[in-house]
């Protein structure tokens, strides 16, 4: 492996890469080596030339400075950037624990044995949590509480310039803000709120931000309605595909609703569900049609789909389309809003926009695993538990169990409706991220794919293989039920990357199939045992 | 942004390959594109779902479903992938000109 | 007319902004005894001396941070090591080019204390021949103590090679480090040295009243003097351990402080940049009094192995008031005399017209400097010889 990379070298002005991971750098999954599987590093080239490279992928496109007076400038925009986040003004949303963060760092290094992204790269200094944090830091302390020669000396000191910025915002990207860190830490520093702020500086100041995630995401969901692209007139003709489609395999009718005033609960469901895991929203469609529930979904612009990537990278974005949600409820003077399996629109409407909704604004947000557990609990739905004779694991979406406290109903759910469910080790709010958080999973330029396969899945692609171990037999399907549309995502990655349905006959899906599996009153066979 | 030759054409595509100048699509611009599938000659099959997706896409500015495009046309997803080995999404899309599918897919 | 300083072999002047900068923000702030107490003040003091112990230790190449301790200056420093290495019946070898803070000490252990001191001279150029030196070992010798390179003609002695032998014979090398700690590497391993004193207002960019001892595991100092360490204080008798073994009393923080900070310029701005500076300038002034007639350069020749100090003198002219002359004149701030190094300018002939002028080329001395001072000492030697042919005539 690449030596020990110090803060230093991120100012390097040669075009080596910082990081360079072999294979053997990384600690080995307990996978039938004799197998074949990708290489890796990815072997084709980064695309266009990266001056400051940091490792080997890239989730950026930053600007290219010519000469010394256009660095200077970006550095000047960087600076201007830190000043403003770190004012009441600016950073209505996340302040106080952010200077907390900045202020009481023991240097213990407890987060960087809580974090798989760390220890699935075998310990590269460059992706320990704290090394971000500690840059990002004596930055603060210089440049925005004053600095000094003391200061210098209390809290050390980085040299700033355009390439240390350059590759800082680069690095931001290399941490799935699971807040395993902060969950460990003695003193309750935050390492991934530091670098999910050091994404919002380059956002919001510089416009600078991974293309899945602004241009092609948040901006397209603002425009056209959903960050797939899918105008109302293309969901609409989707969904109803899906209703036709779930009416013919379940031999009962399902129909949407549409735009209905005055119902009950207003679902929104992450839109790529309904382009890449169909079964999905239909077996949503399914279980409220059966429990007589009062439900619609909403065409208008955002009201279709619950995404908001802006919680990983740009607190404006992400009032914006949180807005755009609550007002499509409003319109349709529902009761409440009900997420669907989405982690990330979970935290961002139910949590975050907490403080963005006062008044009339203030609407009851709710997750789907508490009104899903509700209904299966309430005998409202007659259950055949033995459809669903295959080993099943859960994957912990962090989102709603780790940072939203969600962590029994779904296990109430699987326990009545999965007689061979088998959780992972560590599970529930200890659980470890897919390695498809904030935003990993919809990026795959410039070798992003393979590093997150690689890298930050490793340890969930561990848990996996390991919760399967007695039953690894291609012949027996399993599943991962993961009721989250990025970690399904990335698990499907992962998933492919090793060939894992082939070899082990691993399956992945979401909650509703598995409850949909099991109903008496649907034809069986519901979750079909081929690979998507 | 990138440029990519094929049969001697230059285009310009994403990092992904898929051709961003989407005005300049037609049937010989869908060849070039196929040979990057490893496909040389184009049967009726792969046309039949590269129309769809084609008109799909200008009808509703992104691609279909996966499934849909499967019903519509007729063919298993296996089938799809036979067609074209990098799959409906990263093969057939690309052939037929459609941008890369964002958002959570 | 500002002042063009070529004194910086006495003290460098001035320091780099950051050495008065952090000294004044530092002792403001963080001006209380370190060590001795458990409020954070005292404890962030106490950090800053042991971080700048680290600092010297690794500057220096030794291996243990404790065993760099903190004196004066080199003098105290020099003093604390050979009063502690010599015993009555012991021989020590030292030269002939050596700075009175070797010489004075020895000539009072060989005065009171029955230590035999032999000073091996320096040849035509200027260095030691280790050869030479080793031909004196005796089977009493115990120590050799040699300046690394010399305060009036710069030259640079065969540490490594010295010590080399040093070591064949288990024989203790002390070296002093004053004029060279700053301007060229040193590295206690690879130069076989033992006892290495250095002082912190030369070339190390700190203030006056700074310096200190790196002393190599095994060596042993006996200790001549003892006080508070500020910890395990019930102890009667004074500490053995490192660092507290030669250190006694409050430290000079504010002087620690100031050579943190310089220590810091230096790595920053990179010693090997320094060097090449200083000595291209010291080129310049050579070749350039060189051409200056009626000027007597000392062991100038070859500049291999040379520190950018040097000695000269105007014929016909006592040092003393070239000096003068150029002070008053020429605004031209140097040293003239013995410069402590008495056995210098009598090895040179010097003494009998009282020594020589000398300039020493600090890292802020610019190209203007030196041509001030070529320009100064031609001006005065034309002068001069104006002045002779008017007499003869």
């Amino acid at each position: 492996m690449t030596p020990r990379t110090r803060f230093s070298d991120l100012s390097r002005r040669d075009p080596e890469r910082l990081l360079h991971l072999e294979p053997a750098d990384l600690p080995p999954l307990p996978l039938d080596t004799t197998a074949p599987s990708r290489p890796f590093p990815v072997t084709r080239p980064i695309a266009d030339t990266v001056a400051y490279a940091l490792d080997d992928t890239r989730a950026l496109a930053l600007p290219n400075p010519k000469t010394r007076e256009e660095e200077d400038e970006l550095v000047r925009a960087f600076l201007s950037g830190m000043e403003k986040l770190f004012s009441r003004e600016n950073n209505w949303t996340f302040l106080q624990p952010l200077v907390l963060s900045m202020e009481h760092c023991a240097h213990c290094q407890t987060c960087s044995e809580a974090c798989h992204v760390f220890e699935s790269s075998g310990h590269a200094e460059l992706y320990r949590p704290t090394f971000r944090s500690e840059i990002f830091r004596r930055l603060y302390f210089e440049y925005v509480k004053g600095g000094g020669l003391v200061s210098a000396w209390q809290h050390g000191s980085v040299d700033l310039d355009w390439p240390l910025v350059a590759r800082l915002a680069e690095l931001a990207y290399r941490c799935n803000l699971c807040r395993r860190c902060a969950q460990t830490c003695p003193m309750g520093v935050d390492n991934g709120l530091i670098a999910h702020e050091i994404r919002k500086v380059f956002s919001q100041e510089m416009g600078i931000a991974p293309g899945e995630l602004h241009a092609a995401g948040s901006m397209l969901q603002l425009k056209a309605g959903s960050s797939t692209g899918m105008i109302p007139a293309a969901v609409k003709d989707n969904v109803q595909f899906i209703d036709e489609e779930m009416t013919e395999k379940t031999g009962t009718t399902i129909e949407t609703p549409w735009d209905v005033e005055g119902a009950d609960i207003l679902l929104i469901h992450n839109a790529g569900e309904i382009l890449a895991w169909p079964e999905n929203p239909g077996a949503f469609g399914v279980i409220l049609n059966a429990a007589g529930v009062s439900w619609t979904m909403s065409s208008e612009i955002a009201g279709y789909d619950a995404v908001n990537y802006g919680l990983w990278y740009d607190d404006a974005q992400m009032a914006r389309v949180a807005l755009l949600h609550v007002q499509a409820a409003r319109k349709l003077k529902v009761k409440k809003i009900v997420v669907g399996e989405c982690g990330h629109a979970h935290k961002a409407l139910l949590v975050t926009a907490d403080r963005l909704l006062a008044g009339d604004m203030r609407i009851t947000r709710e997750s789907f695993l508490t009104v899903l557990r509700d209904i299966v609990m309430s005998g409202r739905l007659k259950f055949d538990p033995d459809r669903n004779d295959f080993p099943v694991t859960l994957h912990d979406p962090c989102n709603m169990v780790r940072l939203m406290g969600i962590v029994e109903p779904q296990r109430e759910i699987l326990r009545r409706v999965c007689p061979r469910f088998r959780e992972m080790h560590p599970h529930g709010v200890d659980n470890y991220c897919c390695g498809g958080g904030s935003g990993f999973a919809i990026m795959s330029g410039s070798g992003f794919r393979d590093w997150r396969s690689q890298v930050s899945g490793r340890k969930k692609l561990q848990q996996i293989l390991d919760a399967f171990s007695d039953c690894l037999d291609p012949s027996i399907h399993k599943y991962v039920c993961a009721p989250c549309s990025n970690c399904k995502g990335q698990i499907r990655d992962m998933l492919a990357y090793h060939d894992l349905w082939k070899r082990h006959g691993i399956l992945y899906g979401g909650l509703v199939e598995l409850v949909v599996n099991a109903m008496e009153d649907v034809d069986p066979g519901f979750i079909e045992w081929e690979w998507r | 942004m990138a440029t990519i030759e094929l049969n001697g054409r230059t285009y310009t595509v994403d990092e992904n390959g898929f051709l961003q100048e989407p005005e300049i699509w037609n049937d010989d611009v869908a060849r070039d594109f196929a040979t990057t599938e490893g496909i040389t000659d184009m049967t009726d099959e792969h046309w039949v779902l590269v129309r769809y997706l084609r008109d799909y896409y200008l009808k509703y500015g992104i691609a279909p479903m996966v499934r849909k495009l499967c019903k519509e046309t007729g063919f298993r997803l296996a089938q799809v992938y036979d067609l074209f080995p990098s799959g409906p999404a990263n093969g057939a899309c690309k052939v037929a000109g459609l941008p890369k599918p964002t958002g959570c897919v | 007319m500002s002042m063009t300083y070529l004194d910086n072999a006495a003290t460098s002047f001035p320091k780099p902004e950051e050495t008065y900068v952090f000294m004044d923000q530092f002792y403001r702030t963080h001006g209380v005894n370190p060590g001795r107490s458990g409020y954070d003040l005292c404890m962030e003091t106490g950090q800053l001396v042991d971080d700048t112990r680290k600092l010297l230790a690794r500057f220096f190449n030794g291996t243990d941070s404790d065993r760099l301790i903190f004196a004066y200056n080199s003098t105290d420093a020099l003093n604390l090591a050979l009063l502690g290495m010599l015993s009555s019946g012991d021989h020590a070898i030292t030269t002939t080019v050596e700075h009175n803070s070797v010489l004075r000490p020895l000539y009072h252990l060989s005065q009171h204390a029955g230590v035999e001191v032999d000073h091996v001279p320096f040849d035509a150029n200027g260095f030691v021949d280790p050869d030479a030196l080793a031909a004196r070992f005796k089977p009493t010798t115990r120590v050799v103590a040699v300046n690394h390179a010399s305060n009036v003609i710069g030259t640079v002695q065969p540490i490594a090679e010295i010590g080399r032998r040093c070591r064949e014979h288990g024989i203790r090398l002390v070296v002093d480090a004053s004029q060279t700690a700053g301007k060229i590497p040193i590295d206690v391993q690879a130069m076989n040295v033992d006892v290495l004193a250095f002082t912190g207002h030369k070339s190390l960019m700190g203030p006056t009243g700074i310096g200190g001892l790196y002393v190599q595991e095994g060596v042993e100092i006996r200790q001549l003097r003892a006080g508070g360490t500020g910890v395990r204080s019930a102890q009667r008798a004074h500490l053995v351990e490192y660092p507290w073994r030669l250190e006694y009393g409050t430290p000079n923080v504010l002087g620690i402080a100031g050579l943190n900070a310089g220590l810091k310029w230096i790595e920053k701005t990179g010693l090997a940049a320094i060097d090449a500076h200083e000595m291209r300038l010291m080129r310049r002034l050579v070749d350039g009094l060189h051409e200056v007639p009626n000027v007597s350069l000392y062991c100038q020749d070859s500049l291999d192995n040379h520190i950018a100090v040097m000695a000269f003198n105007l014929d016909g002219f006592e040092a003393g008031n070239t000096g003068t002359i150029l002070d008053v004149d020429h605004n031209i701030a140097c040293r003239t005399g013995l410069h402590c190094a008495p056995m210098v300018h009598e090895q040179l002939g010097l003494d009998k017209i009282h020594g020589a002028v000398r300039f020493g080329i600090g890292p802020f001395n610019t190209d203007d400097d030196i041509t001030a001072a070529i320009g100064a000492v031609g001006e005065i030697a034309a002068v001069r010889a104006k002045k002779m042919t008017r007499t003869r005539g």
